[in-house]
């Protein structure tokens, strides 16, 4: 019985140590140096990939509009961008839904999102600045 | 008191397992590499606009309608309306029903369950500069089939080679440029 409350114990101390520490972004990440074009590249990338139907993209406001339906569990994500302009750079700001209900601010799933996000971002920047590089030289 | 602390246990661990998570799902799913593979073409060229234009006339050669097409970001999305209505299955569910109404003297799952209609084919166009000096095409399309009530009843990636390559070999054709497989690891 002991083993089985330190057990449990542990587990809850675990769990809560896990989301504290993924916590930090919640749904909006500052990325500098980036236009918003770039940005919203690496965003649609990032939707496609994780599965996400792109239903609309607004050049005007910087927004966009994705969906995922989940069928083993008959569920529907919907994942809100919206990208604003800043003095360092670009910030995103995401709002995911399921069944219309929004995640809670600092949900994992955020976390997640923008872990993805992150890796088509730097592949951009690889790209310009190979691109820069290219361009000089000629 | 063990012996009823342990059973309560293994239910609430199996029932955590089989719950959904948001999260689990963003996850990259195991067949994503081989599926990305097919999905996408590098073409040596840096002019997205051509390439955009191109991508969004090689689906509507495929039957698809344009819904947007953003030349600047490289994006394009098209849908594809199918007629899925099957006189068969609207035979068999009534028979079904007139048995559940003649046995039970009710309808089953409340008659509200709906008979497919028609299916919606979503394509999705992401084109990515790489290395400064190529553009990745990557082209991604989901089947959703809907119900008489306008559900969505199934739903599921397109993970048939057939239709990317269709839409690659048009696209190359149009710009008369080679496109490039990319290896499994390519992104």
């Amino acid at each position: 019985m002991k083993f089985l409350f330190r057990s449990l114990l542990f587990l809850v101390i675990f769990s809560l140590g896990y989301f504290d520490a993924h916590a930090a972004e919640g749904r909006g990440v500052e990325y500098e140096e980036l236009d918003k074009n770039t940005t919203m590249q690496a965003a649609l990338a990032t939707l496609q990939e994780f599965g996400f139907r792109i239903e609309s993209v607004d050049t005007t406001q910087w927004t966009v509009k994705s969906v995922r339906y989940v069928e083993k569990y008959g569920k529907q994500l919907a994942m809100n961008l919206s990208l604003e302009q800043t003095a360092k750079g670009v910030l995103v700001q995401a709002e995911m839904l399921v069944n219309k209900e929004p995640l809670p601010q600092y949900h994992i799933a955020y976390h997640n999102f923008f872990v993805g996000l992150e890796q088509f971002v730097s592949q951009l920047r690889h790209s310009q600045i190979v691109s820069r590089l290219r361009s000089s030289q000629n | 008191m063990l012996k009823r602390t342990i059973p309560l246990f293994l239910i609430i661990l199996l029932s955590a397992c089989s719950s959904f998570k948001v999260e689990e799902e963003l996850n990259a799913p195991d067949d994503l590499e081989a599926l990305r593979t097919i999905q996408s073409r590098l073409f040596p060229t840096t002019n997205r606009s051509a390439l955009t234009t191109a991508a969004a006339e090689a689906l509507t050669e495929m039957g698809f309608t344009i819904v947007q097409q953003e030349p600047g970001l490289g994006f394009v999305s098209a849908t594809q309306q199918v007629n899925a209505f099957d006189a068969g299955e609207v035979l068999e569910i009534t028979a079904v029903f007139l048995l559940a109404v003649l046995t039970h003297g009710n309808l089953p799952g409340g008659g509200g369950s709906g008979i497919d209609d028609h299916e919606i084919f979503a394509a999705n166009v992401v084109i990515l500069p790489e290395e400064g000096k190529d553009e990745i095409v990557r082209l991604t399309v989901q089947r959703s089939m809907y119900n008489t009530n306008n559900r969505i009843t199934e739903t599921e990636h397109v993970a048939s080679d057939e239709v990317y390559a269709d839409f690659f070999k048009r696209i190359q054709d149009k710009l008369r440029i080679s496109a490039v497989a990319l290896p499994v690891e390519g992104l």
